[in-house]
């Protein structure tokens, strides 16, 4: 069971890795066009499977961050174009990145400082209201489109490539998603991330062992914030176009299916996670408009099926 | 070393613990008898600050602790191999062991030393160990972080009689290392081996306390408060 899903997800990155050369081969830029919402969709979720997966915390709004990202891109971008507020008008890339990177992470550390105070339902609960703030506030910026969202008129500028080449930025997505991956391998095997998971199972326990258990979801819920926003970023720069729905919970909901169909906690899981939702997108919705039903349907399928093995 | 003096603790309108005091030297070993219910497990919980003291205080290396909150405690020094043993289910032997480690004398490879049985089922998921094995994984893990007072709640408890030598052994060896420790057991043959002095726990009150001569010679206190 354990090697035909690790042999699953070797399978899936390398066919990720060699989709430049499949859509070439094929003439198909549509299967990169895939690939690339794939890669940055499993980059959000292995920002949400760290405190998910290894922290065992259901955070709800995971979207926000998603979101945070991409405005950090958009807004700057849009008042490089247009005109307006100097200060943070920038078609930098390594700018946009740097600025959704410290954005989630700052909105994360706030957040999750109040958040993580509490647990079980009540963090759900809380991590939803933070999401639900963000989708609202971003709803009321007017300025930058409200509800309508705002598109992004000019990808951001970078040293050596240019976003507007889909191979570029697939390179760049998966590049960033192969090091998050790796990252998130590292980590999860350092006494950081074993400190994670075993407070996940006994919090009280490494209290007593002399772990600030606060302390250590504060800095994943973080990290965590500063990755899906990355994702965001990286978004912006693909559809070039922002908007609110980024940050709506069902976005979240979305992210977490991955994340648990994927496997929680595993390092690869967010991977296969992402494309099975992807695929299963592209598939449903070529059959019925009311894709939705069936995809549905599947997710109770999973999760029923999960609860049995776990039991 | 650690000094609790009038600790009352107990669960919501249930008071456990009436002043309960007792004191611990540098390197000493001391046992806390009782028989079920006394209170020995409210006691130590209270010492970690897993609950809370609600009169009397908790001094621990010159340092008032009876307000910290429980992590504060243990990188004081404190550490503790709780009842039920309690290992990290869904992880290996080594990841209980490095999930905790902090920097010190105690490494990996010395608690395999102490445990050759752990280094050999280091990669092995921690729930499939036997009882006695966890027990052991319990211990090395309390000693990975590097603590200058063990806390041993029930150690010996349900294991096979060659087990339990093994574990006592190895506990008489920690002491040789310099440890503290507090050590809440049932056998007197053995505790009487490897503790200095011991306190009688009866409905939450210390109604008795001596050395281990004083204990063996001890037999009216040993049959009417701990029905030995």
């Amino acid at each position: 069971m354990r090697n035909w899903r690790a042999g699953l997800e070797i399978a899936l990155l390398a066919a990720l890795a060699a989709m430049p050369v499949i859509a070439t081969v094929t003439a198909q830029p549509f299967w990169l066009d895939v690939a690339t919402r794939l890669a940055i969709l499993a980059l959000a979720a292995a920002g949400l499977n760290i405190i998910l997966g290894l922290g065992g915390l259901v955070s709800f709004g995971h979207a926000a961050f998603y979101a945070i990202g991409a405005y950090a891109v958009a807004i700057p971008a849009h008042h490089a174009l247009y005109g307006g507020a100097d200060w943070l008008a920038s078609s930098n890339g390594l700018f946009h990145v740097a600025l959704a990177v410290a954005a989630g992470a700052l909105f994360a550390l706030v957040t999750g400082a109040l958040a993580l105070r509490t647990k079980g339902l009540h963090f759900i609960m809380i991590t939803l209201a933070f999401g639900q703030m963000v989708y609202f506030l971003l709803n009321a910026l007017e300025d930058y489109g409200g509800d309508d969202g705002l598109p992004v008129d000019q990808r951001s500028e970078l040293p050596l490539m240019s976003l507007d080449d889909p191979l570029h930025l697939f390179g760049l997505s998966f590049a960033l998603l192969a090091v998050v991956l790796a990252f998130t391998w590292r980590l999860k095997n350092a006494p950081f991330g074993l400190a994670l998971t075993a407070s996940a199972r006994n919090a009280r326990r490494m209290r007593a062992a002399g772990l600030n258990v606060f302390t250590v979801r504060l800095a994943a819920y973080v990290l965590a914030g500063a990755i899906t926003a990355l994702a965001g970023a990286l978004a912006a720069e693909h559809a070039a176009f922002v908007s609110p729905a980024m940050a709506e919970w069902t976005r979240a909901g979305e992210l977490m299916f991955m994340v648990i169909l994927g496997g929680a906690g595993r390092v690869l899981g967010p991977l296969t996670g992402a494309a099975a939702f992807v695929v299963l997108e592209e598939l449903l919705s070529s059959w019925t408009v009311y894709w939705h039903l069936p995809f549905g349907l599947l997710l109770i399928a999973v999760a029923l099926m999960q609860a049995r093995r776990a039991a | 070393m650690l000094e609790v003096k009038g600790i009352e603790a107990g669960y919501g309108t249930a008071q456990v613990l009436f002043g309960v005091d007792l004191a611990i030297g540098a390197g000493e070993a001391v046992s806390l008898l009782g028989r079920n219910g006394m209170g020995k497990t409210t006691t130590v919980n209270t010492i970690f600050g897993l609950l809370r003291a609600r009169a009397g205080s908790i001094v621990f290396d010159g340092a008032d602790i009876t307000g910290w909150p429980p992590h504060r405690r243990a990188r004081a020094g404190l550490a503790l191999a709780p009842e039920g043993r309690q290992v990290f289910a869904t992880m290996t032997v080594r990841e209980n062991l490095l999930a905790v480690a902090r920097s010190g004398g105690w490494t990996i490879r010395r608690v395999h030393d102490l445990f050759p049985e752990l280094a050999q089922r280091a990669d092995v998921s921690a729930a499939v160990l036997s009882g006695g094995e966890q027990q052991m994984l319990a211990i090395a893990r309390a000693l990975m972080t590097n603590p200058r007072l063990l806390v041993l709640d029930e150690a010996t408890e349900g294991l096979a009689p060659q087990v339990r030598r093994r574990i006592w052994r190895a506990l008489r060896d920690v002491r040789a290392e310099g440890v503290a420790m507090l050590i809440i057991d049932k056998n007197i043959a053995d505790l009487t081996r490897v503790c200095d002095r011991h306190y009688m726990l009866v409905k939450g009150h210390i109604v008795w306390a001596g050395t281990s001569a004083a204990l063996t010679a001890a037999e009216d206190a040993r049959r009417r408060h701990l029905g030995l």
